[in-house]
């Protein structure tokens, strides 16, 4: 088969054009890099639930949030190595999603909004005043994953483990939506009663999605704790929500390679424009006033109209 | 008030009362379909048709009365699991699914004949969801081929004209292998070629494949040729029964529809 044989070439030259990055970065490229893998996952997270599935789910911060304390406060309290406190953080965001969903997925869109919201404020204030346990407003640092005695302890080798939990992730991700469960999430995002006439249970797939969100958001929020090396409460609020929810609309609602072109802008942007720190969320919010003007489906749309190429997703798997 | 309760009734409903607000939408109607028959419902605008294929698969809730189907009572069922039991619909606002191409529409039919295939399967792409995912999607072409929308398998089902999409739809329901399709107003917005093709479908899917077929309809012609038998709504109650030229002349009928002089 001969676009097999292209598409492997294409993925193997991709995996390993990925793995040569730190030998091209100092310290600080690697650092931003490292954020913008962690951003990518968030979002792509929020991308399913919002963009794929339609649910106004807004609890991508403090899914991340949940995955940062859970993965930091299990090494330093209970002294796990890293990658058990990962397992255990995504775990936490799985249990959080599906109450979240019991409670939340029986409302209506503007309340489920609000509610997920609130989850995600809430959350933040309890790493604020839940100081025994969190460190309180102030954080904690982070100490350096260890694997077999080899130390994470620079930002090269901390994207190595960035790189292969996002890859894992995002893989299983990219095949899920290219399948029934895909088609389902954009059904139920079109026509609610249209899916369901397709024997889809609406309820169950939201509920997927919220699920996959919450394990996105968690898995992001650990490894962003040890590509910080310190966390704090303030790292997971609405400033954090902005941000998530701004990648997922410069992409495009709802694609893949939209997503990680927007996530390598949207971290890029405030590095650049450093000097103006204190405008930022100015920024970011006249960024998403333009994009609803002038091109409500972001880059990905930009890309449809303007590229002689047309690349749309498909939702079904190559076979 | 149940004599539609017959035995071997393959999909029957019981004085079924539906209300909205003040409003009797379906007074005690009673209908009953047998296996591989064709029946027209049809009736003025606001008569009830809609509201009848709604609480048939589970959309609207009845007041009073049942919905049976194979013998067991359906009523209480929600609209995916009606589904699942393979009472397949159409909606009359083209229930087409704008973000998705006609392949993955017709797609989401097939969706009841995957649950062996699991979110493992998928996820880890193993052997069982590829086997899987190419006969639905071989399948799917093959529906979208026999409902005549090949050239446009792979545009959005946005960009389809209304007679397209009604296509789109009908593939939908054809490839989930219903055992009773609803279809509402599935001839509206249809050319006359597309019209004729459509009744052939359908009538082929009745007679080799088995399937019981619900049809509500304003366009006549179409009615009368693909159904065998008829049942007249008019506010919300059954108004007469039988044999289209049986209906075609019966005097309550023609009042309904043109109204007394």
């Amino acid at each position: 088969m001969n676009w097999k044989m292209r598409n492997w070439i294409i993925w193997v030259g991709f995996v390993a054009g990925l793995v040569c990055i730190p030998l091209a970065t100092n310290n600080y490229y690697q650092y931003i890099i490292n954020l913008i893998f962690v951003n990518f996952l968030v979002a792509l997270g929020l991308a399913i639930m919002l963009g794929y599935c339609g649910q106004f789910v807004f609890a991508s911060a403090g899914f991340m949030g949940i995955g940062a304390y859970t993965a930091g406060l299990c090494m330093v309290h209970l002294g796990m190595p890293y990658w058990l406190a990962l397992i255990c953080a995504v775990l936490v965001g799985l249990v959080f999603a599906v109450f979240l969903g019991f409670i939340g997925l029986r409302l209506s869109r503007y309340y489920l909004a609000i509610s997920t919201m609130a989850f995600t404020l809430a959350m933040r204030f309890f790493y604020v005043n839940a100081k025994v346990v969190t460190f309180g407003p102030s954080g904690f640092n982070i100490p350096f994953p260890k694997l077999f005695g080899f130390g994470f302890n620079t930002d090269r080798r901390v994207y190595y483990i960035v790189l292969f939990v996002v890859l894992i992730l995002a893989i299983l991700s990219r095949n899920i939506l290219r399948s029934k469960v895909g088609r389902a999430f954009v059904a139920i995002r079109d026509n609610e009663d249209v899916a369901a006439a397709g024997s889809i249970s609406v309820r169950q797939y939201k509920m997927l999605a919220l699920a996959m969100g919450g394990v996105l958001g968690s898995a992001a929020g650990a490894l962003y704790c040890v590509v910080l090396g310190r966390i704090t409460p303030e790292e997971f609020g609405m400033g954090a929500i902005l941000l998530h929810f701004l990648i997922v609309v410069i992409g495009g609602l709802g694609t893949f390679l939209g997503l990680i072109i927007s996530s390598i802008l949207i971290t890029i942007l405030p590095e650049v424009l450093r000097a103006f720190a204190e405008l930022q969320e100015v920024l970011y919010g006249g960024i998403i006033i333009l994009i609803i003007l002038f091109g409500p489906e972001g880059i990905y749309g930009l890309v449809q109209k303007y590229s002689p190429v047309k690349w749309r997703e498909k939702m079904y798997g190559d076979v | 008030m149940c004599e539609s309760k017959r035995k071997g009734d393959y999909f029957h409903s019981e004085g079924v009362v539906v209300n909205f607000g003040g409003l009797r939408a379906l007074n005690n109607v009673s209908l009953s379909v047998g296996e591989n028959e064709i029946r027209g419902l049809i009736g003025p605008n606001g008569a009830g048709k809609s509201t009848f294929f709604n609480v048939a698969t589970g959309y609207v809730k009845a007041s009073s009365g049942g919905t049976f189907f194979e013998g067991e009572n359906i009523s209480g069922l929600k609209p995916h699991e009606v589904a699942k039991r393979g009472i397949i619909r159409t909606f009359q606002k083209r229930g087409i699914l704008p973000g998705l191409t006609v392949l993955e529409n017709v797609l989401i039919g097939y969706h009841r004949l995957l649950p062996e295939m699991k979110l493992w399967h998928i996820g880890l792409r193993l052997k069982r969801f590829k086997t899987l995912e190419k006969k639905a999607i071989v399948e799917a072409l093959e529906v979208i081929e026999s409902v005549g929308l090949r050239d446009v398998s792979d545009q959005l089902a946005r960009d389809l004209s209304f007679g397209q999409q009604t296509l789109v739809e009908i593939g939908r329901a054809l490839i989930s292998r219903p055992k009773l399709l609803l279809l509402d107003e599935p001839a509206a917005g249809l050319s006359s070629s597309e019209r004729e093709h459509v009744s052939r479908l359908l009538k082929r899917l009745a007679h080799s494949h088995g399937v019981s077929l619900i049809i509500s309809d304003h366009v006549m012609d179409f009615v009368m040729d693909v159904c065998e038998n008829l049942s007249v709504l008019n506010f919300g109650e059954i108004l007469a029964e039988g044999p289209a030229d049986y209906i075609r002349q019966h005097p309550r009928v023609l009042e309904a529809y043109i109204g007394t002089g």
